[in-house]
């Protein structure tokens, strides 16, 4: 599925040694958040509405079957077709038998999470379709032959001399080093493959069950071009997006612009149901909607981790993330990166392929209090943890984890008497009397594993007196004054 | 021929949810009419009737948050300051042809009169490649929400969704009276508009909120406007 | 803490027999580990004082999250109550159970403070600390930027994750030293194992304090 053993520590590595990187990161959610925080102070309900959207949400999560089948219904009176997709080799198939049908040579992609999670353009391309990324910033990264870095901005990680380097060239031109000229040129590329584009792939930010209208929140205007201009129309979108009611769209659209981007309203919003009847003048003849399961049902199964299914993509949690600050979207091996990548990947992928995800947080908990639907991520991390322990207790794995295993229940075996416990820390005294290189205050020098907390820190000396010992001998003074 | 996906999925998804002794899930609509919940965030909403009223206010209002998103109003009271505007703006953009939807208020203002005695050419084609040619596109705000300066379009056989889109200016002529508030105003304004558009012959497949020209900051999160869509927009908010 | 609170006339017992409540075992993921401690936890606890603690993570684990941790042991959710609600962080026991900001401390130096994450977001206190320490004799209190931020300790992170956890800390690390503070002030051992561990290594002549040991100090 395109993540082979995801290792954190490996793929972090370079991202915390690449200075630009660092520059890029520290910038870019340094200004979403100051965005973000500027965006929610004028609202004076905003903890209500983080609220009625969870509630919503799930509401909506606790009865999908219900609000899927009202979708399909809707959308099918609209003269649209919908298509269910289990996991992501049928996704493709079914985009690719629509491409077939329709005899497409050319795909436009507006941005989409769910294409990149079931590898489309690979497919498309595989089969003789040409399929171009629209939206600026995936533009970049395709020239480049990268994945995103950010939900919301994915080519962050590039400088501008990288991407005027990229034009360049991979569209043999001149060498422009201004945002200006860069969008220009990309705007001039991107409109011819738009008039010739035989069919138009998008995501979706919602679906209204209520009405069969499909959402599409953006900046750029190539999501609307890519489902207006092609004759053929697809959506994919994760079947966890559906919302109950037309109104409802009110609620969700004023909470996302401001979590994501720190603005009221991003600059186009596309209401869509179905395609465009026989008397307009544009639009596209086909609208297809790909409902998306791929793994999302069995978290749906999962009354401790169902709320990962309230996401709505806004990438507050990632810029809030002392985590993500430091690694960036790269490093978490997948699509799906930062507080959320980290609850949905091992969900999705499973814990073989994305084992050290839930580790790899160090449960601050500020995702939880900016994410919008107040999903509460540490919470959920702390169950994957579980689970992976659980997991590899019963498949009896030989590995790192078993050493973790032992040393956790010795361990704890100790912490159940208070005699082992005090014969411990006094062995600890002892002990590191010879391994001490320190200069008597401090420790720096450890055995493994915790030889890793000496690489960089010291570690204040156990006392030759513990407290407890301290104690019999102050316990008994009198109370001043 | 086996189970299809469809029913695989909501059988699994089925299965997730509901525990045995669950009561059987019931129709939706006992869901919509949860109004108790939805209290707190609709105290701002008016009904549809109440649309005229202090417009002053809300014009204001509606031209501080256009301004901050890029965008340019300007208040008009007669066709005679709607010449005036669109003779500047021509000027200076050296525009030659243009789009337009034809309105009962873009026709009384004889918009297209105008431009033509101008020299501008109406492109009448539907060819996608003439279409992008058009230097202006032309169009009536069917609403307007004055706390994020947003224009609400929406479209049917005479107003195409591409003449709001494809030319690199994009006029459109807002009449005062359809500013609302908030988003949720709007939105209970909408809806009903919007449900008996869908349970007619003929629903609304396209709605669009349009608020100020098309942008990005994917490079370097530097503000560049007019990526795809237009970078320059206009509105004349027409106020007799 | 003893010292402080002893100074304000509380009167205190220290159980011997107490070890831990479990928390290293929970946040790596071995529940069943962490029940077994927290069992212990809470019948050695379970008495009619004050609990007060000085760690906002261990606080937070006996006031929230042992109730997550036996969600499908009902039989447990009685004394959990019990207990959690006897349970006080030691600067939330203070401002919050004894109503006192001024505990007799003197220290004339500049400090700044650091939100531990546990204590923020999970118990919410954030002015109690701060209380205390403007009321101390002599102190020249400066906030640091971003004080709420993360130092990158999250237990095992710091171990499993060890240049991720320190890239963290340089920027915690970056933000003290601007403050131009002597010392840095935080309510949690494991916050400041990592910050003073770091300072220490790199020889940076900033104290690291425990809250209690501040206001505890009666130094000039």
């Amino acid at each position: 599925m395109g993540l082979y053993r995801h290792d954190f520590n490996k793929e972090s590595d370079k991202a915390l040694k690449d200075e630009n990187l660092q520059k890029a990161l520290r910038f870019t959610t340094d200004r979403f958040r100051e965005r973000r925080k500027t965006a929610i102070a004028e609202v004076d309900n905003w903890e209500d509405l983080r609220s009625i959207a969870r509630e919503i949400k799930k509401e909506t999560i606790s009865r999908l079957d219900t609000y899927l089948e009202l979708l399909e219904e809707n959308i099918v009176k609209n003269g649209g077709i919908v298509h269910w997709a289990k996991d992501a080799d049928e996704a493709t198939k079914i985009i690719l038998e629509i491409a077939l049908n329709g005899k497409v040579k050319s795909v436009v992609k507006s941005k989409s999470m769910a294409t990149e999670e079931i590898e489309l353009n690979h497919a498309l391309n595989n089969a003789g379709i040409e399929a171009i990324e629209t939206d600026l910033g995936e533009y970049i990264i395709q020239l480049a032959g990268e994945t995103p870095s950010h939900i919301i901005a994915p080519a962050i990680h590039k400088t501008k001399e990288d991407i005027s380097k990229l034009f360049s060239e991979k569209l043999k031109i001149p060498y422009y080093t201004e945002p200006e000229d860069l969008t220009r040129i990309a705007r001039d590329k991107l409109r011819q493959k738009f008039l010739m584009a035989d069919m138009g792939v998008s995501g979706a930010n919602f679906a209204v069950a209520e009405t069969g209208t499909i959402v599409i929140v953006e900046n750029e205007g190539n999501a609307r071009l890519t489902t207006t201009l092609p004759r053929i129309h697809v959506a994919l979108m994760g079947l966890e997006k559906v919302i109950p009611r037309f109104e409802d769209l009110a609620l969700f659209l004023s909470i996302l612009a401001r979590s994501a981007t720190g603005q009221k309203m991003s600059s186009y919003v596309s209401l869509i149901s179905g395609p465009k009847r026989k008397s307009e003048k544009d639009g596209p003849e086909e609208f297809h909607l790909v409902l998306l399961d791929n793994g999302r049902s069995n978290i749906l199964a999962s009354d401790e981790t169902r709320e990962s299914l309230y996401c709505i993509r806004c990438g507050a949690c990632l810029n809030i993330c002392p985590v993500y600050r430091k690694v960036g979207g790269h490093s978490y091996g997948w699509v799906y990166s930062g507080p959320i990548g980290a609850i949905i990947s091992p969900q999705l992928l499973g814990f073989d392929k994305a084992p050290d995800l839930p580790f790899a947080s160090s449960l601050c908990g500020a995702c939880k209090d900016v994410c919008p639907l107040k999903i509460d991520i540490p919470k959920v991390l702390l169950e994957l943890r579980n689970r992976v322990i659980e997991e590899n207790r019963k498949m009896n794995r030989v590995g790192v984890r078993t050493f973790e295993s032992l040393g956790i229940k010795l361990w704890r075996l100790s912490m159940q008497s208070p005699r082992v416990y005090m014969a411990l820390i006094t062995l600890a005294y002892y002990v590191q009397k010879l391994w001490n290189r320190g200069n008597g205050h401090n420790i720096t020098l450890l055995p493994p594993p915790f030889s890793q907390w000496a690489k960089n820190r010291d570690l204040p000396v156990f006392a030759k007196k513990p407290f407890r010992k301290r104690w019999d001998e102050i316990k008994d003074e009198q109370v001043w004054e | 021929m086996g189970i299809s996906s469809r029913d695989k999925i909501l059988n699994t998804i089925k299965r997730g949810i509901y525990r045995p002794g669950d009561e059987k899930t019931d129709a939706p609509e006992s869901i919509f009419h949860k109004e108790a919940d939805l209290h707190n965030y609709r105290r701002e909403t008016r009904t549809a009737q109440n649309l005229v009223q202090e417009s002053e206010n809300l014009i204001e209002n509606f031209m501080n948050e256009l301004t901050k998103v890029n965008g340019i109003a300007k208040v008009i009271n007669n066709e005679d300051q709607i010449k005036e505007y669109l003779s500047n703006l021509t000027a200076e953009s050296n525009s030659k042809s243009f789009l337009v939807w034809e309105t009962a208020l873009i026709k009384k203002l004889k918009v297209i009169e105008y431009l033509e005695s101008n020299g501008l050419r109406l492109i009448k084609s539907h060819d996608k490649e003439q279409l992008a040619k058009a230097d202006i596109g032309i169009t009536e705000a069917d609403y307007a929400i004055a706390d994020s300066g947003t224009l609400v379009l929406f479209s049917n056989p005479k107003k195409p969704r591409l003449v709001s889109l494809i030319a690199p200016v994009h006029i459109a002529i807002l009449e005062s009276k359809k500013i609302v508030h908030n988003i949720f105003q709007l939105f209970q304004i909408v809806k009903h508009e919007y449900h008996q558009e869908m349970r007619g012959k003929n629903p609304m497949r396209c709605l669009t909120f349009i608020t100020g020209p098309s942008r990005t900051a994917d490079i370097e999160l530097n503000l560049t406007l007019g990526v795809h869509g237009p970078k320059e927009v206009h509105i004349l908010i027409y106020n007799k | 803490m003893v010292e402080v609170l002893r100074r304000i006339g509380v009167d205190l017992d220290f159980l011997g027999d107490q070890t831990c409540c479990g928390q290293p075992a929970f946040n790596s993921g071995y529940h069943s580990d962490a029940k077994i401690l927290a069992k212990r936890f809470l019948s050695l606890f379970d008495r009619d004082d004050y609990i007060v603690c000085p760690s906002g993570s261990c606080t937070s684990m006996v006031k929230i999250f042992y109730k997550e941790l036996f969600k499908n042991n009902p039989e447990m959710h009685e004394i959990i109550e019990r207990v959690s609600l006897r349970t006080h962080e030691f600067s939330d026991f203070i401002v919050n159970v004894l109503k006192m900001k001024d505990v007799g401390a003197y220290y004339a130096g500049k400090v700044t403070y650091h939100d531990s994450c546990h204590l923020l977001r999970e118990l919410k206190i954030k002015d109690e600390p701060r209380k205390l320490i403007n009321s101390v004799k002599g102190i020249d209190f400066i906030e640091m930027n971003n004080s709420d931020s993360c130092c990158g300790f999250g237990g095992t992170f710091s171990i499993k994750f060890p240049d991720v956890s320190v890239s963290i800390l340089d920027e915690k690390l970056e933000n003290i030293i601007n403050t131009g503070a002597e010392a840095v002030v935080s309510a949690d051992m494991g916050c400041l194992m990592q910050i003073g561990g770091a300072l220490k290594r790199r020889k940076i002549p900033i104290e690291t304090m425990h809250l209690a040991e501040l206001l505890a100090s009666d130094r000039g």
